[in-house]
């Protein structure tokens, strides 16, 4: 009987890119479930890295993870099982992962490394200290983020939209490209003189502007923020990039949606910024969280009763 | 449905084309092109053995025996590991041998020894589910085993790149794999409902030799439900490698 090496797996290695890359998507998926400013949003997100960067380094060779100082690791990478008694295999660490990613994939540029190595330290801090770093660090970090992402993928040659799904891969190019911009960073030139007059304002005006500027940028029309000339309240408005999120909270039902920021106004000192890559280059480009609160009874009101004339039949040329 | 129509005739039913043949030669490329072959009285005087042999390169899967036997049993007369032990003589759905598996074996050869009226093998081109699903939602679509393999529950995809990158590997059952993650839910979702109403070509495996190639990367299959009368009907399995 002609028999030959199977072509079928039960199972594959745990160090093998395929099975890396499956546990970034997983963490993706959770990833992407949280709101953009939740802590665990941040968190996962360290993870999905991890992975991508350890597939990558798969994909070159899974002997490439095992942490040499015990052989028998480099043993287990080569698909061996070691015989060495309470053998648990080890991989190197992540730092090294990136280190030698650097190395091999051009595309991986000390800037990306740099970025890698420094959110992955915002995770460390997150599960070995006592710090709160995805509490405080806003999701700025996103282009630089999928632009890392979008290299490690690259390299094995997948997609964003692999990881990610097509609707958050198409947000995450829009920041890259914004990021990317240089032009866009000429708009730092066009905050000076609002800056400049804003200084030239005496004390009473200046205080009267600061407070009509609070009462004008309330949450409701928009996304609250510093200005970058001024330091009053102002506003950024956007387009939605995600389902709203409905969560009852204390008898209140809570409804949140992601935005990607698309206009930035202060009425204070009159500056106004249109566009993501102008927004990006002045630290604004952050997609933003929209919450409305509302009570269940006017959530859940039927739309008519909204209606001058609820109760009558619909309006007719009778 | 087919049963006894004449050599070389090419069924379609939703877009899947079953190729009747009584030569060997060049049913490669035929199996390549269509997914799935019916030889007709292929030797019927070899054992299975040699004649599967004649097929290809059989594929040694752990903890199975080369050539294997399937003949019906009732629910309560096998073990739940099984189809038989699951669904009994009621319908098998559709579904890849070994999805489970990570790399399920590449063909299912299906080889009448005893045949039985009114049973037949269904078959589904899975290029079809693709078309319609998409190819990123199928790859985004994590699965795993229902049981560990050697402890571990390993994540699958319901669509897998070959290593060769230019073509996919299709996994589907519903009763081996669950959902591991959401999008896995859904998306598993839409394939069972896809399913559902979406038609299948039946073969009957009637005549001794009668034997069915399945590129099993490609083609779901299943089985009907075996009326009693049929209980004696017997099935020869192999996996394939390759195919010569």
């Amino acid at each position: 009987m002609k028999t030959s090496s199977s072509t079928a797996a039960k199972i594959l290695h745990p160090w093998a890119q395929g099975t890396l890359l499956k546990k970034a998507q997983r963490y993706a998926e959770d990833m992407l479930a949280q709101s953009r400013n939740d802590r665990r949003f941040g968190l996962l997100s360290t993870f999905v890295l991890e992975f991508l960067g350890r597939a990558a380094l798969a994909k070159v060779s899974p002997t490439l993870l095992a942490d040499t100082k015990d052989w028998s690791n480099l043993y287990f990478s080569l698909g061996f099982t070691p015989t060495a008694t309470k053998f648990i295999p080890r991989s190197i660490p992540v730092s090294t992962v990136f280190e030698r990613l650097q190395v091999i994939l051009p595309d991986f540029t000390p800037e990306l490394h740099g970025f890698a190595a420094k959110h992955l330290s915002h995770r460390n801090e997150e599960l070995h200290a006592g710090g709160n770093p995805f509490e405080v660090v806003e999701t700025t970090w996103l282009a630089s983020y999928y632009r890392t992402c979008r290299v490690l993928l690259t390299s094995m040659g997948e997609s964003l939209e692999l990881v990610f799904g097509p609707a958050e891969a198409k947000v995450a190019k829009r920041l890259i490209e914004a990021s990317e911009d240089e032009s866009a960073k000429a708009v730092l030139k066009a905050i000076h003189p609002h800056k400049m007059q804003w200084q030239s304002k005496t004390a009473t005006e200046a205080s009267k502007l600061a407070s009509q500027a609070s009462n004008w940028a309330v949450r409701v029309s928009g996304h609250r923020v510093s200005c970058p000339a001024c330091s009053n309240d102002a506003l950024l408005t956007g387009a939605p990039i995600s389902a709203p999120q409905v969560k009852l909270n204390d008898d209140l039902i809570v409804e949140t949606q992601e935005y990607l920021p698309s206009k930035f106004e202060c009425i204070a000192c009159q500056l106004k910024i249109a566009g993501l890559s102008q927004l990006s280059a002045t630290n604004l480009g952050m997609p933003f969280t929209k919450t409305s609160t509302y009570d269940p009874a006017e959530y859940y009101a039927p739309q008519d009763q909204h209606d001058e004339y609820w109760g009558y039949e619909d309006d007719n040329n009778e | 449905m087919w049963s006894g129509d004449p050599p070389g005739r090419r069924l379609r039913s939703c877009g899947i084309v079953l190729c009747i043949v009584v030569e060997q030669s060049n049913f490669v490329d035929r199996l390549t092109q269509d997914g799935c072959i019916l030889l007709t009285r292929f030797l019927p005087e070899l054992s299975s053995d040699e004649a599967f042999a004649r097929l290809g390169m059989l594929d040694r899967i752990e903890g199975l025996n080369a050539v294997q036997t399937l003949k019906p049993s009732h629910k309560d007369q096998t073990t739940p590991n099984t189809y038989s032990g699951n669904f009994g003589n009621l319908c098998f759905p559709l579904h890849t041998d070994l999805a489970h598996w990570a790399v399920p074996p590449r063909y299912v050869a299906l080889r009448c020894i005893l045949g039985a009226c009114g049973v037949t093998t269904r078959l589904l081109d899975g290029r079809l589910l693709i078309e319609t699903i998409g190819i990123d939602a199928l790859r985004r679509a994590l699965v795993q085993p229902r049981r560990p393999l050697r402890n571990r529950r390993q994540l699958l995809c319901l669509l897998e790149r070959c290593k060769s990158g230019t073509d996919h590997i299709l996994r589907w059952d519903t009763l081996f794999l669950t959902p591991a993650s959401p999008f896995g839910e859904r998306i598993s979702s839409i394939v069972l409902e896809y399913l559902s109403h979406e038609p299948t070509i039946d073969v009957y495996l009637e005549q001794p030799g009668d034997t069915l190639i399945i590129d099993n990367w490609r083609i779901l299959h299943g089985r009907s439900s075996i009326p009693e009368n049929a209980s004696r009907r017997h099935i020869d399995r192999a996996y394939l490698a390759e195919v010569l």
